[in-house]
């Protein structure tokens, strides 16, 4: 009778193993179906400021003739986000993006008249809340790519991760370059 | 120096029955200043108690509505407190003569001049206790609590912690000497015959011989019977402050002297409903800072502790269809009603006896079949506490202001979006759960008599980015504060703690974890109906515009006109709303639960998710290991009931 409790219960605990076993891989495949998901929600943000780009360009062109340069950057960077292929070179020209956005905003500090305009207020608004947004689900996205991370490299979930090529992902970060403070052309032609 | 607008408090005196609570709160409410909810608590308790605190021009319109149904009700404003109560250290009775020792020197009784006396449980216990029975009684007991009598009080006070305060006031109102009277602070043997071993009876002794010799006097028990927070709180239990209460006290009788006026004819006499009727419009008292004296030094202390809180928002009732969402508030684990199922069924079988219960016992039992029941349930159990930790651990925390749709993590502060207060300890709340409990008079044994919650009350969730509202239909909730009283109610009350009960709540202003799933906020949230009624209630706590609509000037509202006034409200509020959508071109998002069942959603207090983790890593081991051994002890039972 011992030896069919014996093997009862270390048929249980192996059944219990391969339920575990079960959960963990389930686990992996959410946590990176999640970390998928914060990208995407960080896509949709990015789309809706790429979208109200063109009128703030539009209502800057009307104050700001002689900031050629600046404006264009910021055409450009949408342009770079438009062609961008791969997740690499989509992170660059985001960023890119987000600091000609921040030297636009610093040189409407000079125009008073646009930055009287109610237009142009609403505008600045919006993408001042769509960077906040854009800035928190980064740090989400970061945060989940962290734990995915932590996840496949830790006892026992690693060796589910080996088995089943679960590799690891790369953080949203910023380029050297980026981190540098950017300068901002104030010659007027 | 003026009082300042601001510094006004409305009071009224609780006439018992006299008044339909409910009723009056609804109509009070109606002015804007405070919420129904919140007002139908402060219509509770015994004695003097605080309506609203606010500008005079605020709260003309409450004490108007009061003046109407002839409740006595006074508008004071505050000034610094100017009273010194001087502590008696002795006493002197002869057959003509009462006279009291203070450090001040020696006061004969005044028997000509009326007296006003208030007599305290300084402890704080009856207070505590008579309150919360009030509060209960009034919000579950299904009557109208009954207030006790004046007798029924003052033999409740000697038997906790005795205080006195007597005032003397000359003719014009200005009070002349003021006394406290302590157990134990006066040689028993001047009351003579009358004396006993107790000080407390002592006390007693020398309030019946101060009695006998006035020609007028009042005398006062509701102090801490109702909400006050002018005075200050009174602490009880483990917080007891015994110099905190007496200033309380005194402020207590600085605001009783306010609101009684000065006969005309001292000989009148003060009595116990005398002051009915009458009402005192800005009097001005002193309960704003600590009395002078002996408690001068604490001043500072006083004027910190009895500030009273903030004046509640004028939130609206929590909606109609709570009501339909109460059963299902919490979701019922089913692991959980198996156990129940099963330890149930047992417990009926071996309670029958009888051949039914061993035949249950030899087939459910011995056959194995019930421990691997119980071991089922078991794992299964450390199973969902597991798949709930790593959940937990494995979704990081979103921000209210950028909350993406979706299973989300949220921290931060609750923040009432409906005026809730919690029904036994009056505490502002997002959510509450309430238990009462009777002692049997055949077995001796607490049983539930009642038992119900908030419901789920929709709020808000406040973090340092911004808000979000919050859904708590079908959430696991996990309250962090328990009250209970100790069963003891009825004791004092000389009912041998009959009664006793538990409550559990969110307070507002509590650190929640949420784990839920963010959706656009659904109709529900923001139906136009709402918005018209608010904009109709709005429209009716404002005469000037409300007689806007007064067409044939009357000066009354007849049915056509309210029919032009609804018809704008409506308007308006469809113009608003479509204004709202248009300005809000992201959709606005609730969290609530998700759309599948076997995904959770939690709302703890609790400080970090670490604290609910490390609270289910502790459930999964035993259970863990319980299943194993009840599995084993399975296998062995079925190996001998089936000769294996």
């Amino acid at each position: 009778m011992s030896a069919l409790i014996i093997f009862g219960v270390l048929l249980l605990i192996a059944a219990m193993v391969v339920v575990y076993v079960i959960m963990i891989y389930n686990a992996l495949v959410r946590l990176k179906n999640e970390t998928e998901k914060a990208w995407s929600n960080i896509d949709v943000l990015l789309k809706q400021r790429f979208d109200e780009l063109p009128k703030l360009i539009k209502v800057c062109e009307g104050y700001m003739q002689h900031e050629r340069e600046t404006l264009e950057a910021v055409i450009k960077a949408r342009n770079m986000v438009q062609q961008a292929s791969g997740e690499k070179e989509s992170l660059q020209a985001q960023n890119f993006l987000s600091d000609t956005l921040k030297s636009l905003f610093a040189v409407t500090e000079r125009y008073p008249d646009l930055k009287a305009d109610s237009i142009f207020a609403n505008l600045s608004n919006r993408i001042s809340e769509l960077e906040e947004q854009i800035a928190d689900r980064r740090e989400m996205y970061n945060e989940y790519i962290n734990l995915y991370n932590i996840r496949i490299a830790q006892f026992p979930d690693v060796l589910i991760a080996r088995k089943f090529n679960f590799a690891p992902k790369t953080l949203w970060e910023i380029d050297p370059e980026h981190r540098a403070d950017v300068e901002v052309s104030f010659n007027r032609s | 120096m003026p009082p300042r607008d601001t510094d006004n408090y409305l009071l009224l005196l609780y006439a018992g029955n006299s008044y339909d609570s409910a009723k009056l709160a609804e109509e009070l409410a109606q002015t804007g200043v405070v919420d129904a909810y919140t007002l139908r608590q402060r219509l509770t308790g015994s004695g003097l108690t605080q309506l609203a605190k606010g500008a005079q021009s605020k709260l003309q319109p409450l004490l108007n509505i009061l003046q109407r149904h002839k409740i006595p009700a006074w508008l004071v404003a505050a000034k610094p407190a100017t009273i010194q109560v001087n502590k008696v250290n002795a006493i002197a009775i002869t057959a003509e003569e009462l006279s009291f020792t203070t450090a001040a020197g020696v006061v004969p009784m005044d028997t000509a001049t009326a007296i006003i006396a208030v007599v305290a449980d300084i402890s704080g216990q009856l207070a505590e206790k008579q309150v919360k029975r009030l509060l209960v009684r009034n919000t579950y007991g299904g009557s109208a609590p009954t207030p006790l009598s004046n007798a029924e009080l003052r033999q409740q006070i000697f038997r906790c912690e005795p205080v006195i305060n007597l005032y003397w006031r000359d003719e014009n109102g200005r009070v002349s000497t003021a006394l406290r009277i302590m157990p134990g602070s006066f040689d028993h043997r001047q009351l003579g015959d009358k004396a006993s071993l107790s000080r407390n009876g002592n006390l007693a002794a020398l309030l019946n011989c101060i009695e006998e010799r006035a020609d007028n006097i009042y005398i006062d028990y509701h102090f801490g019977l109702s909400f006050l927070p002018a005075c200050g709180n009174l602490k009880s239990g483990d917080d007891f402050d015994r110099n905190h209460n007496l200033r309380v006290l005194d402020r207590y009788g600085e605001l009783l002297l306010a609101t009684i006026p000065v006969s005309d004819d001292s000989r009148q006499g003060y009595r116990p409903g005398a002051v009915i009727n009458k009402v005192v419009p800005n009097a001005t008292i002193g309960i704003d800072r600590g009395v002078s004296g002996e408690n001068s030094a604490e001043d500072t202390t006083a004027t910190t502790t009895a500030a009273p809180p903030p004046q509640a928002e004028a939130l609206p009732a929590p909606p109609s269809w709570v009501e339909d969402n109460k059963i299902h508030h919490i979701r019922i684990n089913p692991l959980k009603l198996v156990a129940i199922a099963i330890a149930g069924a047992f417990a009926a079988l071996l309670g029958m006896g009888g051949n039914l219960s061993e035949l249950a016992w030899h087939y459910c039992i011995h056959s194995g079949a019930a421990p691997a029941l119980a071991s089922l349930v078991s794992l299964g159990a450390a199973l969902h506490f597991w798949r709930l930790k790593r959940r937990i651990e494995n979704t990081p925390t979103s921000k209210a202001r950028s909350v993406a749709m979706g299973m989300v993590e949220i921290t931060g502060t609750a923040r009432r979006a409906y005026a809730l207060i919690s029904p036994a300890t009056h505490v502002p709340c997002v959510y509450y759960r309430y238990q009462r409990y009777r002692r049997s008079g055949l077995d001796n044994k607490w049983k539930l008599v009642a038992s119900r919650d908030s419901g789920p009350v929709p709020f808000v969730l406040e973090d340092e980015t911004g808000r979000i509202s919050i859904d708590p239909r079908h959430a696991t909730i996990t309250t962090g504060a328990l009250s209970s009283s100790d069963g003891g109610d009825g004791a004092l009350l000389g009912r041998a703690g009959d009664e006793r009960w538990h409550e559990e709540i969110i307070a507002e202003g509590s650190q929640l974890y949420i784990l839920g799933f963010a959706r656009p906020a659904t109709k529900g949230e923001d139906k136009l109906s709402e918005r018209v009624t608010k904009k109709l209630r709005d429209l009716k706590s404002d005469r000037d515009r409300l007689m806007q609509y007064d067409a044939n000037n009357d000066g009354q509202i007849d049915a056509a006109e309210w029919e032009q006034a609804r018809h704008d409200m409506e308007q308006q509020a469809l113009q608003d709303k479509l204004d709202a959508t248009k300005e809000r071109r992201r959709p606005q998002l609730v969290i609530g639960a998700p759309p599948q069942k076997r995904l959770p959603f939690i709302i703890a207090e609790a400080s970090s998710e670490e604290e609910l983790t490390n609270k289910f890593a502790w459930y999964i081991p035993p259970l863990t290991v319980g299943g194993i051994a009840l599995f084993a002890w399975a296998l062995a039972s079925a190996a001998r009931f089936f000769n294996l």
